[in-house]
């Protein structure tokens, strides 16, 4: 038996399809690369944007015309809003939520699909913490994500996550810390910890567990006891729940690595009041202040949305200043598109395509020049980087530092692919260096 | 996870002929004054959010609302009736007092159903050194002004002279001098709040003490 599984979207949705793999394939299906040759096709949906909502019912049109001539059984999952749930119950075989994950065996034993596990009792208790038990099928052997939260409290007028993930719910620390302690005797080099705001990994289970802070400080800890070298990353923080203690204990522990993702989305009061976003550029730059006193070589990356509803020249030029001021080292740029399911999509679009994209290439030519002038602070130094992959250039590969920063060497070397070398930085680039291999 | 609680509703009152108060039935719910919820009928996949609008301390939930016909919950609520059943998520949201804040001059700035978590304000917490600026259409628009200490509240009408000012919020608030130390709270819709955070922050009001819920 085969499958093929389509996930869309970002990091948490990824993560989940690691773990949807795992269940299918501890049914005894096989992953295919080609979803003509699978008998079970399944996508893990993406709400963010209407184009990826659009993709899975051009998909799912698509495999519904092919079960004419052959039996294949279809199911869908991720984050859905209520709207689409209704049509996609009608266009697949199967829907579940991802707390629902466990019972997928039994779901498609019900549907008729026999296998070794689904002949087995289910576990009734459907939730969120039994979805977490379920080891993930790991698509790298280096780099792991470990999901830490699921769903969203904030309510930001442009996001339509609070309306298909749900409540913030917290995965338990030891969860978390085995998991990682796993993945470190397993020699994993990159670790993200994800959640939709990490930092307030939590507040939904009040006092009975602990705070991000403290979370990060026992994966710390892993580091210092299993001697390894290895690095953590968190995304996204939301700035609101940003304390300076998560700062401090990154500047702690090597593990924890000097790159902090800290969504900005506008440098203007006004735009993150609609956007209710809930923090001031003012405080945001307490963070920025905090981040640069106390991790004085982290990198700085942010989330940027441009031309959101009734954003005037004067307030989309804040973000300008902010980017500037800020300094980033890498800035995710989006031209606002109103999301269905989200508060904003109730308003007005009021900023013409023209002007959203001018605005883009505008804060991209911002961007560039100030991650040039960071990036070229580097030059000359020795950077601890983890191979990623042979570059597309012949002779090239190409790697990241500690501060996500992509680089590239010369090489012909594939074993080194998911370790640690030391590169000489030669060339700085907006967003990229070049460098020589350092001798070992 | 998608974690609701059904609450069941005990009186729907109408303030005006398109506001209206859903009282619900508490069920240990807990929430800080200022937070909001999101609800729901059991029927039907939309959710929406409100403030809420009872204090703390009562034994019963109540939100505020404006009957939009065209939109997707707010006249199916109103046609609740007693016994009927609602689904709640929450509480959320960071308008909140802080200890800090009780002890400053306090200026809630509201329009229309942004009265209400200045409602829960006033209910739950003793305080007497606040100023609620209310902007509405008309003077007979007053969201029972009696749970308010009288001396404390303005109606700001824009189009009839019922209130105590016949003039628009913003036009009230420009020439109103705010104490050095005060808070301001702002709820309503974004223009509004667009235009009095320019005007204070144009007397030079710091930022961080211009809070604001914005109602969409």
């Amino acid at each position: 038996m085969t499958y093929f599984l389509l996930h869309l979207g970002c990091q948490m949705n990824q993560s989940d399809a690691e773990r949807v793999r795992s269940v299918i394939e501890s049914m005894g299906y096989r992953s295919v690369d080609r979803e003509e040759e699978a008998d079970l096709l399944g996508i893990m949906a993406c709400s963010v944007r209407q184009k990826a909502i659009d993709r899975v019912y051009a998909r799912i049109h698509k495999w519904n015309q092919w079960k004419k001539n052959k039996s294949i059984i279809t199911f869908v999952s991720g984050c859905i809003l209520p709207a689409d749930k209704t049509s996609f119950l009608k266009l697949f075989d199967l829907l579940f939520g991802i707390e629902d994950l466990p019972q997928l065996p039994t779901i498609l034993r019900q549907y008729g699909v026999p296998s070794q596990l689904s002949q087995t009792t289910p576990n009734d208790t459907s939730s969120t913490d039994s979805y977490w038990n379920i080891e993930p099928s790991y698509t790298s052997s280096f780099e792991a994500y470990v999901s830490i939260q699921n769903g969203c409290d904030k309510f930001c007028t442009f996001c339509a996550v609070p309306y298909t993930r749900g409540r913030e719910v917290s995965r338990p620390s030891q969860e978390i810390l085995d998991e990682i302690e796993t993945l470190v005797e397993k020699e994993y080099k990159s670790i993200t910890v994800l959640g939709q705001n990490v930092n307030s990994y939590g507040f939904d289970k009040r006092s009975s567990e602990m705070k991000f802070a403290e979370l990060l400080h026992n994966i710390g800890e892993i580091g210092v006891r299993s001697k390894k070298e290895f690095w953590v990353y968190f995304t996204s923080p939301h700035p609101h729940d940003m304390y300076k203690d998560v700062l401090e204990v990154v500047s702690s522990y090597p593990v924890l690595a000097n790159n902090i993702h800290l969504p900005i989305q506008s440098g203007d009061d006004k735009i993150l009041i609609k956007m209710n976003r809930n923090y001031r550029i003012a405080a945001y730059e307490k963070i920025v202040n905090d981040i640069r006193t106390l991790l004085p070589s982290a990198t700085l990356f942010t989330d940027i949305i441009v031309g959101f509803t009734g954003e005037n020249e004067a307030q989309f030029n804040n973000t300008l200043k902010a980017i500037r001021k800020y300094r980033y080292n890498m800035a995710y740029i989006a031209q606002y598109s109103p999301r269905p399911g989200a508060a904003s999509y109730r308003w007005e679009d009021d900023i013409t395509t023209e002007v959203k994209s001018s605005r883009f290439h505008a804060a991209t030519n911002v961007l560039k020049e100030v991650a040039l002038e960071e990036n070229k602070k580097f030059l000359n130094e020795i950077q601890r980087v983890l191979v990623y992959k042979k570059a597309r250039r012949d002779g090239f590969y190409e790697g990241k530092t500690e501060g996500r920063v992509p680089i590239q060497f010369p090489s012909d070397n594939e074993a080194l692919i998911g370790t640690f070398v030391d590169v000489h930085v030669t060339e700085a680039r907006s967003f990229s260096f070049a460098g020589e291999l350092c001798a070992p | 996870m998608h974690s609701y609680q059904k609450h069941t509703v005990i009186s729907v009152r109408n303030l005006t002929d398109t506001v209206y108060v859903l009282r619900m039935t508490r069920e240990e719910l807990e929430f800080s004054p200022g937070q909001f919820i999101t609800v729901g009928l059991l029927n039907n996949v939309h959710m929406r959010e409100y403030s809420i609008y009872s204090g703390v301390k009562d034994d019963y939930l109540e939100i505020l609302v404006k009957d939009i016909p065209q939109g997707y919950l707010s006249s199916k609520l109103h046609q609740l009736s007693p016994g009927d059943e609602v689904r709640i998520e929450g509480p959320f949201g960071y308008f909140l007092l802080s200890e800090e804040h009780l002890s400053k001059p306090l200026h809630f700035i509201a329009t229309g159903t942004g009265i209400s978590p200045f409602h829960c304000f006033v209910r739950s917490h003793d305080i007497d050194t606040y100023t609620l600026v209310h902007g509405v259409s008309y003077g007979h628009e007053q969201y029972e002004y009696e749970d308010y200490s009288r001396k404390n509240i303005i109606q700001c009408t824009s189009r009839d002279t019922g209130g105590n000012q016949h003039m628009r919020v913003t036009a009230y608030m420009k020439n109103k001098e705010l104490e050095h130390n005060a808070e301001v709270f702002l709820c309503g819709n974004s223009a509004m709040i667009y235009d009095i955070f320019d005007l204070l922050t144009a007397k030079e009001k710091p930022s961080e003490h211009i809070h604001a819920e914005v109602y969409f």
